[in-house]
Order: structure tokens, then C-alpha cells, then sequence
């Protein structure tokens, strides 16, 4: 199955900017004008499939992107989205940010109603997360690139040593 | 201690002035169990760097916000058996900003749960798409020669397929 996303990374369509890991999209399926995506250029259906080093860059480019948009399209806010798993909305198989400009009373349905939890249940959920984030940590940096090392041509044949013959004739 | 992050209430769950359900903590971030959730596990992650948006923040903080974004839901996933994880942040009020301190949610979704953290696909006009396409390329340093169309019906048409 081919993605979308990937082959329109490949074609350079509605790239607006790209590096050695990530690319930004403006977004084909927009929600306002200045919709953007930002996507690694590696494939990965899902934020946990990346390598946390390129999930570090994605965010850092959407930070950037996010601080250009508003300024380029003249929004009062921005919003950096992830729909992480078809149950948060994710409608491709490419995981992507969206970076969406936002103007006051644009209607746009992007929150949810805070609602006052009991204490009871912010304890235990507490306990139970507190003990689940004990593996968070030790971030995958990216490996160095190995050093290409040039190995000389040829080795220049050494002449041999005269008594060497000698000794071969030894039985 | 600088004036804003004295009047800052974020500054303060950060540095445990003001008790909080804190559930990760690491140098730069601390994470922190949200007590009016929008589902039951909701935790935001703040810089313990006192910035009003994600702008102001270094690019390193940003990136560890994310790295630890994804740590998070993907350990959240596992505890909590959901399905998935909306991650959300918003610099302006006009973006749904409510405090004085970036943060950025993760929020555990649940089926049938009242969020609604889902870009909207919009029918918007093609003569004010393509006009601030163009202001971004430009914007972008591409050649906008390059680009005289940016074939928006076209992925429109590949995406319906």
C-alpha cells in the first residue's frame, strides 16, 4: 500500500519546506487557509514508531513553521495538533503534526469541556500513571555517522628480503 | 526570581510551591495531571522554563516536550488500554490558550468521549487557498515560478480515493 503522504513528499507537491528528516505539507485537506502539516520523511503510522530524535525535530520544525504562519497569515493564535490512533481522529496512516492558524470566533471545534474530577479518581490515576511514566526517560539520541575512512589504493609490495629465498629452500 | 514567574501559578506546580499530582519530572519538564481533565488521565507537560508560548521556548525544550509527549502516550496507552492520544498545545487565546505558561496536553482518548481535538476538513474558497499558499512559499523562499499550481484538486482527488 503506498501513502499518500509519502508520495507527495516525493513529488515536492505543496512542500513548503523540507530538510534531511522532516517536511512541511501545506495541509491538502485544510481546515482554514494556512493549514500545514509537518510530517517525517520517514514513514510512520504512529507518533511511537519514530525514533525520539525525529520526533524531537518534527516538533521543533512545527515550532518554527507555527511562528511563520501566524505571522505570513496574520492569525491572533496557533494550534500544534497530534491525532495520535484512529480513536483520536487520525484519518492517514502517516503520522503528522497539524499546525493550524487560528483567528478569535473562528469556530473552529479544536477543544473540550473541562470537567471537575473527583479526588478519588485523580489518586488513583495518579498512582496508576505515576508507576506507567517510571519508563519515561532515556531518549534515543541520533547515532553519529560513521567516518568514512579513505584506504589507500594500492600497498606498495615491499621488495623481499634477499635471505628470505634462502630460508625457503631450507627442507 | 523574575517577576512573571513570581505571579506565575505554573511556576509554582513546577517547583511544588503549590501541591500538584506531579507524574513525571526530569530536568526541564515536569508532567502534571490535569484536575479539570477532558477524560480521565488527561496530564499536560510544562517547560519548567517560564514562557508565555511555545515561541519563547529554546528549540531544545521544544523538542524534549515532544520526545516526552511521545513517551508519554505511548506509556499511557498501555496503562490506561486506550486507543489512542490526542496531543494538543495552543499559543494564543484565539487558539484556546488559558494560562499564562505554555503547556502541551496529552489527552487519553476513549470511545464516545466529548473531545474534540479533530481538525475539520473545510470546503474553503480555492481563490483564498491559493493565495495564501502563495504568500507561504513565498514566505518559504521557494521560486514561486516553480509552483504556478499547486494542484490542490488534484491531492483533493487522490485523498477521496
Amino acid at each position: 500500500m503506498t501513502c499518500v503522504f509519502c508520495e507527495l513528499i516525493q513529488k515536492k507537491q505543496n512542500v513548503l519546506h523540507e530538510d534531511e528528516k522532516v517536511a512541511v505539507l501545506v495541509s491538502p485537506e485544510p481546515s482554514v487557509a494556512g493549514h500545514c502539516v509537518v510530517l517525517s520523511k520517514q514513514h510512520a503510522p504512529l507518533l511511537e514508531a519514530l525514533p525520539d530524535f525525529i520526533v524531537g525535530d518534527v516538533f521543533k520544525s512545527a515550532n518554527k513553521i507555527a511562528s511563520s504562519i501566524i505571522e505570513t497569515v496574520g492569525a491572533h493564535g496557533v494550534n500544534i495538533i497530534v491525532q495520535n490512533g484512529t480513536s483520536a481522529g487520525q484519518r492517514h496512516n502517516h503520522c503528522m503534526l497539524h499546525v493550524i492558524p487560528r483567528n478569535d470566533g473562528d469556530q473552529l471545534p479544536l477543544g473540550w469541556v473541562p470537567k471537575p474530577a473527583e479526588e478519588s479518581d485523580l489518586s488513583k490515576m495518579e498512582g496508576i500513571l505515576k508507576d506507567a511514566f517510571k519508563n519515561i526517560g532515556l531518549f534515543e539520541r541520533e547515532k553519529p555517522k560513521p567516518v568514512e575512512v579513505e584506504l589507500p589504493k594500492e600497498i606498495p609490495k615491499k621488495e623481499e628480503d634477499y635471505r628470505m629465498k634462502a630460508i625457503r629452500r631450507i627442507p | 526570581m523574575p517577576f512573571m514567574e513570581q505571579q506565575c501559578i505554573f511556576c509554582h506546580l513546577v517547583s511544588g510551591k503549590i501541591p500538584s499530582k506531579k507524574v513525571y519530572d526530569d530536568d526541564k519538564v515536569a508532567v502534571i495531571l490535569d484536575i479539570n481533565p477532558a477524560s480521565p488521565g488527561h496530564v499536560f507537560i510544562l517547560p519548567k522554563q517560564h514562557a508565555l508560548t511555545s515561541f519563547e521556548l529554546p528549540e531544545e525544550i521544544v523538542a524534549h516536550m515532544g520526545m516526552v509527549a511521545k513517551q508519554v502516550s505511548q506509556n499511557m496507552i498501555k496503562a490506561l488500554k486506550v486507543e489512542g492520544t490526542s496531543i494538543f498545545l495552543a499559543n494564543g487565546v484565539a487558539a484556546g490558550q488559558r494560562a499564562p505558561h505554555v503547556m502541551m496536553h496529552v489527552i487519553p482518548r476513549y470511545k464516545d468521549d466529548q473531545v474534540l481535538i479533530s481538525p475539520p476538513v473545510v470546503k474553503l474558497d480555492p481563490a483564498l487557498m491559493q493565495e495564501v499558499s502563495l504568500k507561504l512559499f513565498r514566505k518559504f523562499g521557494k521560486a514561486v515560478e516553480e509552483k504556478k499550481e499547486l494542484s490542490l484538486d488534484k491531492i483533493s482527488e487522490m485523498l477521496l480515493k
